[in-house]
C-alpha cells in the first residue's frame, strides 16, 4: 500500500489540512503540538476501520468541539492493483464515497463503500505488517512478529522458492515426534528404554544364577555317587581290621596273665626280703647295745682322772692372794698419814693468801671513801655553780655585743686626736688623764664628751643623733651583758669562763668518782665489803689459834703452795699404788672362783657317767636273756637263703613276660582300637553327607529347575532381540532428527539472511560495522553482538531497543516493498536516543526511505534534521 | 515271537527358545501327545509292550508338570508295558527323575524303568536287557557290558541301549561308543535278536543285520533331522525280524535360504510361505540375503510378519546386515521432499552407502523417514 493524500476538514482542532506524500522516500511533518499531526495517522484508522455511523469513542472525540459539523477526512492510496479515494463524513450529515480510479473507474457509497474497501484492503494488504509499521509516541517498544504474512512469503520468494514450506513444517514435527518417543527433549535415555536395558540385564542374571543353580545340581550329583564308591571301600577296609585286631586282642591277654604271675612272685619276694631284714637289724642293734656299754665305762674313768688332776693348781692360786692382800693393807695405813700431812699444807697456805685478801679488800675501801668524798664535793660545786657552758656563751655573744656597739659608736663618734704638745693634764668626762708632751689620745665622742684643760679650756664635744643612737645600742648591749653576768653570778667574762672551767672539772670529778667507786666495790656495797674484810679477819685469828706448832708455818704464801703440793704429789703416788694392788687382789680372787667351778662340774659329770654305764649293762643282760647272740646269727642265714631262692623264681617268669614283647603288643592294641573308631567315624560322616545330599537333589529335584532355565533362556532372548530393536528405531530416530535438524537450521538461516542482512546494513550506519544480529523463529531479533559482546535483545538499553525495533520495521519494509507493503509511519518516535544516535538513525531512515515510503511525524524539528533526502512539509495553524 | 514298539527320544520337557510361550506350549502338548498316539498306535498294532531307548525326558529336572502328565499318558494305555531306559539327558544318577518323587509317587503299574542290566521278562519268552546311563559320561560300552553275559537259551532277547555307534559317530575318542561288532557278534550268537538304540532323532538302520535300528524322535526337534517323527513296529522271532516304520510326528522344521534382489525375489519369498501347509504346526527359518529398496523391503517386512502370525514360529536371518535397504530414487521421488528436507535425505543416503554401523543407522533412518513421509498430511 502507498499513501499518496490525505485530506482533513474539521477534524478535532483543525478545520483544513491537505498533505501529499512522494510514495517513494521519507516525508517528514514537522508542527507543534495539537496541530493535528497525530490526526493525519489517526485519520487513515478511522477511515479505513470505522463506518461513518459508528458510535464508537474514538469516533465521537474527533468531532470539533466549536462547530456544529461533522469531522471529514479523505485520503487517496494506492494498494495492489487499486487506487482510490476515499472520504467519510462523521457525526453530522453522514458520508462514506469511494471513488475506485484504477482498475477500473468505479463510485460506491455508503454501506457498500465501506465493505468494498475492507474487502481490497483484505484482498491486497497484510494488516499485521501495516499495524506493524505504525510506531507511535509512547507506544510500547516491541518488536514486530513478523512470521508468516507477506515479510514469510517475500523470504520464500528471496530464498528461491525452494522451501519446504507447510509440507516441510509437518514432516519435521513427525520426525520430532518419533525422536520423542525414544529420546526426552535434552537428548537423554527414555526411561523405558533403560528399563527395557536393565530387564535384559536382570533376565540375564537369572538365566545365569539357573545355570549356576543347575551345575552345582550336577556336581551334587556326582559328589552322591563318589561318596558310595567311598563309602564301600570303607567298609572293606572295616572288615579287615576287624581280623587284626581281634589277634592282637589274643596275644595281649596271655601277656596279661603272665604278668599277674609275675605280681604274684614279686609278693613272695618282697616277704622274704623283709625277713632278712628284719633280722639284719636285730643283729646290729645287738652290736650296738654291747658297743654302748663299753663307752660309758671308759667314760667314767676319764672324769675321775680329771677332778684329781685340778688339786694342786688350787692351791698355790691361794697362797698368791693371801700375799697380795698384806700389800694393800699396808699401803692403805700410809695413805692415810700423808692425807693428814696434805690438809695442814692447804689450811696453811689457805691462811696466808686470807690475809693477803684482807690487806688488799681494805685498800679498796679506803679508795672507794675517798672517791665518795670527792665526789661529794664536787657536786657541791656543780649545785652552786650557775655558770655553765652555755651561760658561758652568752656571755661571750653579749661582750661581743658590746664590743661591736662600742666599734659601732666609735666609727661615727667624733674621734678626737689629743695631742700634747707639752705636758698637760686633762680632764676627760671628769677623768683627769696626764698626758706627756707628744703623746697624744684618742677619744672617742658617742654622745657628749666633755673635754677640759682645766683652767683653761673646756671643751664639750657632742655626737650627733646617730651617734646618740648607737650609743643607746651600746647602752644596751652593756647592760645586756651586765644583765647576763648576773645570772651566773659573776663580773665578766673572765670570771664566767672560770666558774664554767669549775662546773666542767666538777662534772669530770663526778665521772670520775663514779668509776673509781665501781671499780673497788665492784659487785659488793660497802657494807658487804666492810663485812668481808671482817669474816676473813675473824677467820685468820681463829686459825691462827688453832694450828699446831709442829710441823711451823711456812714464812710465805708462795712458801705454802709448795708444800701443798709436795703432799698432794705423795699422796697421789700412795693412791696409784693402791689401786694395783686391788686389781691384782681381784685377779687373784677370780682365779680362784674358776678353779672352784670347774671341780664342781667336773663332779656332776662323774656321776652322771656312772648311773649311765649301770644302765647299759643291765640293758645288754636283758637282751641277751630273750635271744641270744648266736640265735641272731642263725636266723639271719636262714632269711636270706630263703630270699635268694624267690628272687631267682621271679627273675624267670620276668624273662619269659619280656619276650612277649608286651609294649609293642599293648602300643599296637591301642592303634588298632583307634583305627577302629576312625573308620566307623568317617563311615558315619560319609553316611550323614550323602543323606544331605540326596535331600537336597530330591527337593530340587521337584522344582523343574531345567524346564525353569528354558523359559529364562527364552525370556532372555525374546529381551534381547526386543532390545536391540528398540535401540536400532532409537538410533534411527535420531540420526533422522540431528540430520534434518542441522539442514532445517541451515535453510532457516538462508531464508532469513536478506533480513538479516537489511537489519544488520542498516544497523551499521547506527551501531558501528561490529554489529550482527541473529533472529528467531518468529523472524523478532533475538540477540545483537556488537563489539564482540553478544546480548540478548531483552538484555539490551531502553534506547538499543527503540533504535532496533525501527530499524527491523524498515528492514522489513524495504524487503516487502517490492509487493507492496506498507507505508512505514513514525509518529515521533526515538525518544530514547541520544543525539549521536539520532544522526546515524536519520542515515538509515534515509537509506530505507529509498525503497519504501516512509512518513515521520514530529514536533521536534531537530530530531529528525540528519534525514538526507527527506521531504519536510511544515503544519502551521 | 512277539510284537512290541520301538521309539526314543522322547525329550519330554523340551523347549525351543525361538518359540512364543503360545507356539511353545503347543509344541510341549504334542511331545506329551505323541505319548498317547504312541500308546494307541501300539494297541493297535498288538504290541506287547513298548521301549523307549533313553532321553525320555529332556532333563533330570524338568517341571513336575511334564512329570506327571507324560505318566499319564502313559497310563491311559494300561495293557500295553512301557519299558523306559535312563540316556545321557536323564541320567540314573543322585538326581535322577526316575526316583524323584513325582515320578515314584504317580508312575503306573504298566511303567517300568530299566535300572539296571538284569533282564527283564517282557512277555513269555522274551526278555528285555536294558543298558541303562547312570552318569553324563559313562567311561564304557554300556550296552556290549549288558550284551557280555547273556547266555543263549531260546528266550528272544531286546537289548534297549542309548548312545552313538562307532560305525557312525565322528569321535573315535568316545569310551562309551557303542561296539557295532560285538552286537552283531551277540546276533549272530543268537544271544541278541534285536537292539533297540535311541540317540539319533533320525530312524536309522545300524550294520547289516537289520535288528540294530535307531527309532529316532517321534517330534521332530531341529532342522538338521533327515527322518524325524516315526516310531518302528518290530515283529520278532527267532529266525526273522521285520520292523516298520509309522509316521507319528505332527510338527515339521522348515528351512529355506533366498537370494532377494527385486520385487520379485520378494513375491518368490511371499508365495513360499503362503504355500506352507498346517503353519501352526511349522517352524520355518529363512536366510534371506540381498539388497531392496525401500518400497520392497518395506511390502518384504509385512509379508513376514503376517507369516510370523500364522505360523508355529518364524525365525530371521542372522545377521541384520545380510539383507540391506537401499533407497533407490523411486522411494522418495514421489514424496515431494524439497528444502530442507531433500537435503537432509541426501546426506542420509550418503552416510547409508558405507560400511558399519553408522551406514546401518542411516539405512534404519532413511526407513523411517520414508515411512514418516509417506502418511498422508494431516492438513
Amino acid at each position: 500500500m502507498r499513501i499518496h493524500r490525505i485530506k482533513l476538514s474539521n477534524y478535532r482542532g483543525v478545520s483544513q489540512s491537505e498533505v501529499s506524500f512522494p510514495i517513494q522516500g521519507v516525508t517528514i511533518i514537522e508542527g507543534d503540538n495539537e496541530i493535528g499531526k497525530t490526526s493525519l495517522s489517526e485519520a487513515i484508522d478511522l477511515l479505513l476501520g470505522e463506518r461513518d455511523d459508528s458510535s464508537k469513542q474514538r469516533v465521537k472525540t474527533v468531532k470539533p468541539v466549536h462547530l456544529d459539523v461533522g469531522a471529514e477526512a479523505e485520503v487517496e492510496l494506492s494498494t495492489g492493483p487499486y487506487r482510490f479515494v476515499y472520504r467519510k463524513r462523521w457525526h453530522k450529515q453522514r458520508e462514506t464515497v469511494l471513488d475506485i480510479l484504477e482498475p477500473t473507474r468505479c463510485q460506491f457509497t455508503g454501506r457498500e463503500a465501506h465493505d468494498k474497501v475492507r474487502a481490497i484492503l483484505d484482498e491486497t494488504l497484510d494488516e499485521t505488517l501495516w499495524d506493524a509499521f505504525r510506531l507511535k509516541q509512547g507506544a510500547k517498544l516491541e518488536q514486530a512478529a513478523f512470521a508468516g504474512g507477506s515479510l514469510g512469503r517475500a523470504l520464500d520468494k528471496a530464498a528461491g522458492g525452494d522451501t519446504t514450506g507447510d509440507r516441510g513444517d509437518d514432516l519435521w514435527e513427525r520426525i520430532t515426534t518419533e525422536r520423542e518417543r525414544y529420546w526426552t527433549a535434552t537428548g537423554q535415555v527414555k526411561a523405558d528404554r533403560t528399563a527395557l536395558a536393565s530387564r535384559v540385564t536382570q533376565a540375564a542374571a537369572e538365566v545365569a544364577a539357573l545355570e549356576t543353580t543347575l551345575r552345582s545340581l550336577d556336581d551334587d550329583a556326582a559328589a552322591v555317587d563318589r561318596l558310595c564308591d567311598e563309602a564301600k571301600v570303607l567298609l572293606e577296609r572295616q572288615n579287615a581290621h576287624k581280623e587284626s585286631e581281634d589277634e592282637l586282642v589274643a596275644r595281649f591277654e596271655a601277656i596279661q596273665s603272665r604278668r599277674s604271675e609275675v605280681t604274684r612272685l614279686e609278693g613272695l619276694r618282697d616277704t622274704a626280703l623283709a625277713q632278712r631284714d628284719r633280722m639284719l637289724g636285730v643283729g646290729s642293734a645287738r652290736t650296738d647295745l654291747k658297743q654302748r656299754v663299753a663307752d660309758t665305762a671308759a667314760a667314767v674313768d676319764e672324769i675321775e682322772s680329771k677332778v684329781a688332776g685340778a688339786l694342786p693348781a688350787r692351791q698355790e692360786v691361794l697362797a698368791r692372794l693371801t700375799t697380795v692382800q698384806q700389800k694393800f693393807d699396808a699401803v692403805k695405813a700410809e695413805i692415810v698419814k700423808v692425807e693428814v700431812a696434805q690438809r695442814l699444807a692447804i689450811g696453811d697456805r689457805d691462811f696466808l693468801r686470807q690475809q693477803i685478801e684482807v690487806a688488799q679488800l681494805s685498800e679498796r675501801l679506803d679508795r672507794a671513801t675517798d672517791a665518795v668524798r670527792r665526789r661529794d664535793k664536787a657536786e657541791a660545786v656543780l649545785e652552786s655553780s650557775r655558770v655553765d657552758d652555755a651561760l658561758v656563751a652568752r656571755i661571750e655573744v653579749a661582750g661581743i655585743e658590746v664590743a661591736k656597739a662600742e666599734a659601732a659608736a666609735a666609727t661615727v663618734a667624733a674621734r678626737i686626736t689629743v695631742e700634747a704638745i707639752a705636758d698637760v693634764d686633762l680632764e676627760i668626762d671628769g677623768q683627769m688623764d696626764a698626758l706627756g708632751a707628744g703623746t697624744t689620745r684618742q677619744l672617742m665622742v658617742d654622745d657628749s664628751t666633755e673635754v677640759i684643760v682645766p683652767g683653761l679650756l673646756g671643751m664639750v664635744i657632742n655626737a650627733g643623733a646617730e651617734a646618740q643612737a648607737l650609743a643607746d645600742r651600746l647602752a644596751e648591749a652593756r647592760a645586756a651583758f651586765r644583765t647576763t653576768c648576773d645570772e651566773g653570778g659573776i663580773d665578766d667574762l673572765a670570771g664566767a669562763r672560770l666558774a664554767a672551767t669549775q662546773r666542767n672539772e666538777a662534772a669530770r670529778a663526778l665521772v670520775e668518782t663514779a668509776k673509781s667507786i665501781k671499780d673497788d666495790l665492784r659487785d659488793l656495797t660497802f657494807d658487804a665489803l666492810a663485812q668481808k674484810i671482817a669474816n676473813l679477819s675473824v677467820r685468820i685469828a681463829r686459825y691462827r689459834e688453832e694450828r699446831p706448832t709442829e710441823p711451823p708455818v711456812p714464812s710465805g704464801h708462795d712458801a705454802a703452795e709448795m708444800v701443798a703440793l709436795e703432799s698432794d704429789a705423795e699422796l697421789q703416788q700412795r693412791r696409784a699404788e693402791l689401786d694395783r694392788l686391788e686389781k691384782d687382789l681381784s685377779r687373784a680372787k677370780d682365779e680362784v672362783q674358776t678353779l672352784d667351778l670347774a671341780d664342781a662340774s667336773n663332779r656332776a659329770r662323774l656321776e652322771q657317767a656312772q648311773i649311765a654305764s649301770a644302765q647299759e649293762q643291765r640293758s645288754l643282760a636283758d637282751a641277751r636273756g630273750v635271744l641270744s647272740d648266736e640265735a641272731i646269727d642263725t636266723q639271719l642265714a636262714d632269711a636270706e637263703a630263703t630270699l635268694s631262692a624267690r628272687a631267682a623264681e621271679l627273675s624267670e617268669v620276668q624273662d619269659q613276660l619280656a619276650a612277649q614283647d608286651p609294649e609293642t603288643v599293648e602300643e599296637l592294641l591301642g592303634n588298632a582300637r583307634a583305627v577302629r573308631t576312625r573308620l566307623a567315624g568317617e563311615l558315619h560322616d560319609n553316611e550323614v553327607r550323602v543323606h544331605e545330599l540326596r535331600t537336597k537333589l530330591s527337593l530340587l529335584g521337584e522344582e523343574g529347575l531345567a524346564t525353569q532355565l528354558d523359559s529364562a533362556k527364552s525370556e532372555l532372548a525374546h529381551l534381547a532381540v526386543t532390545h536391540e530393536q528398540l535401540e536400532a528405531r532409537a538410533a534411527a530416530a535420531k540420526l533422522l532428527f540431528e540430520t534434518f535438524a542441522r539442514r532445517r537450521t541451515e535453510a532457516h538461516h538462508r531464508y532469513v539472511a536478506p533480513f538479516r542482512e537489511g537489519i544488520e546494513s542498516l544497523g551499521r550506519l547506527v551501531f558501528g560495522s561490529s554489529l550482527g544480529v541473529e533472529l528467531a523463529d518468529d523472524l523478532s531479533i533475538a540477540r545483537r553482538t556488537l563489539d564482540g559482546v553478544t546480548l540478548d535483545f531483552a538484555e539490551l538499553s531502553t534506547g538499543a531497543k527503540e533504535q532496533l525495533g525501527m530499524i527491523s520495521r524498515l528492514a522489513c519494509a524495504s524487503i516487502v516493498s517490492t509487493d507492496g507493503g506498507a507505508p512505514v509511519i513514525f509518529d515521533d518516535a526515538l525518544g530514547w536516543s541520544d543525539p549521536r544516535k539520532l544522526e546515524r538513525m536519520g542515515a538509515a531512515i534515509s537509506k530505507a526511505g529509498r525503497s519504501c515510503q516512509i512518513i515521520v511525524l514530529t514536533c521536534t524539528p531537530g530530531r529528525y534534521a540528519s534525514v538526507g533526502d527527506a521531504e519536510v512539509v511544515q503544519l502551521a495553524s | 515271537m512277539t510284537k512290541f514298539l520301538h521309539t526314543a527320544d522322547w525329550q519330554l520337557g523340551m523347549t525351543r527358545h525361538f518359540l512364543s510361550d503360545e507356539a511353545q506350549a503347543r509344541f510341549t502338548a504334542a511331545r506329551i501327545e505323541a505319548i498317547t498316539t504312541i500308546g494307541a498306535l501300539a494297541v493297535d498294532e498288538r504290541c506287547s509292550f513298548v521301549v523307549v531307548s533313553g532321553d525320555v525326558f529332556e532333563s533330570n529336572q524338568v517341571e513336575r508338570q511334564v512329570v506327571v502328565r507324560s505318566l499319564e499318558a502313559m497310563k491311559a494305555t494300561p495293557g500295553v508295558t512301557f519299558y523306559l531306559l535312563p540316556g545321557n539327558h536323564d541320567p540314573l544318577d543322585a538326581a535322577s527323575v526316575f526316583r524323584s518323587k513325582s515320578f515314584v509317587d504317580n508312575c503306573p503299574d504298566n511303567v517300568v524303568v530299566l535300572e539296571s542290566s538284569d533282564p527283564v521278562l517282557a512277555a513269555e519268552g522274551v526278555e528285555v536287557v536294558g543298558a541303562p546311563w547312570s552318569t553324563k559320561r559313562p567311561l564304557v560300552d554300556l550296552v556290549s557290558h549288558a550284551v557280555a553275559e547273556l547266555p543263549s537259551n531260546g528266550t528272544l532277547r531286546v537289548v534297549v541301549g542309548h548312545g552313538s555307534t562307532d560305525s557312525l559317530s565322528p569321535n573315535p575318542n568316545d569310551p562309551a561308543l557303542i561296539a557295532l561288532g560285538d552286537l552283531e557278534a551277540a546276533i549272530s550268537a543268537g544271544n541278541v535278536h534285536y537292539v533297540a538304540l535311541g540317540d539319533r532323532h533320525s530312524t536309522t538302520e545300524v550294520g547289516g543285520t537289520g535288528r540294530i535300528w535307531y527309532s529316532g524322535t517321534p517330534e521332530p526337534t531341529a532342522y538338521d533331522e533327515i527322518d524325524p517323527g516315526n516310531v518302528l513296529i518290530v515283529d520278532l522271532s527267532p529266525g526273522s525280524v521285520s520292523v516298520e516304520r509309522h509316521r507319528v510326528g505332527t510338527w515339521r522344521f522348515v528351512r529355506q535360504d533366498f537370494d532377494v534382489t527385486g520385487t520379485e525375489d520378494c513375491q518368490k519369498v511371499e508365495h513360499f510361505l503362503e504355500e506352507i501347509s498346517d503353519k501352526a504346526r511349522t517352524i520355518v527359518k529363512l536366510s534371506l540375503v540381498g539388497q531392496l529398496s525401500l518400497a520392497d523391503m518395506d511390502r518384504l517386512e509385512t509379508a513376514l510378519n503376517h507369516a510370523s502370525d500364522l505360523l508355529g514360529a518364524l525365525e530371521r536371518w542372522e545377521r541384520r546386515s545380510d539383507l540391506v535397504a537401499l533407497p533407490d530414487d523411486s522411494d522418495f521421488g514421489g514424496l515431494g521432499l524439497s528444502g530442507f528436507a531433500a537435503v537432509g535425505l541426501e546426506d542420509l543416503r550418503e552416510l547409508g552407502a558405507g560400511a558399519g554401523d553408522d551406514a546401518l543407522t542411516a539405512r534404519d533412518a532413511l526407513g523411517l523417514l520414508y515411512r514418516l513421509a509417506r502418511t498422508p498430511t494431516a492438513s
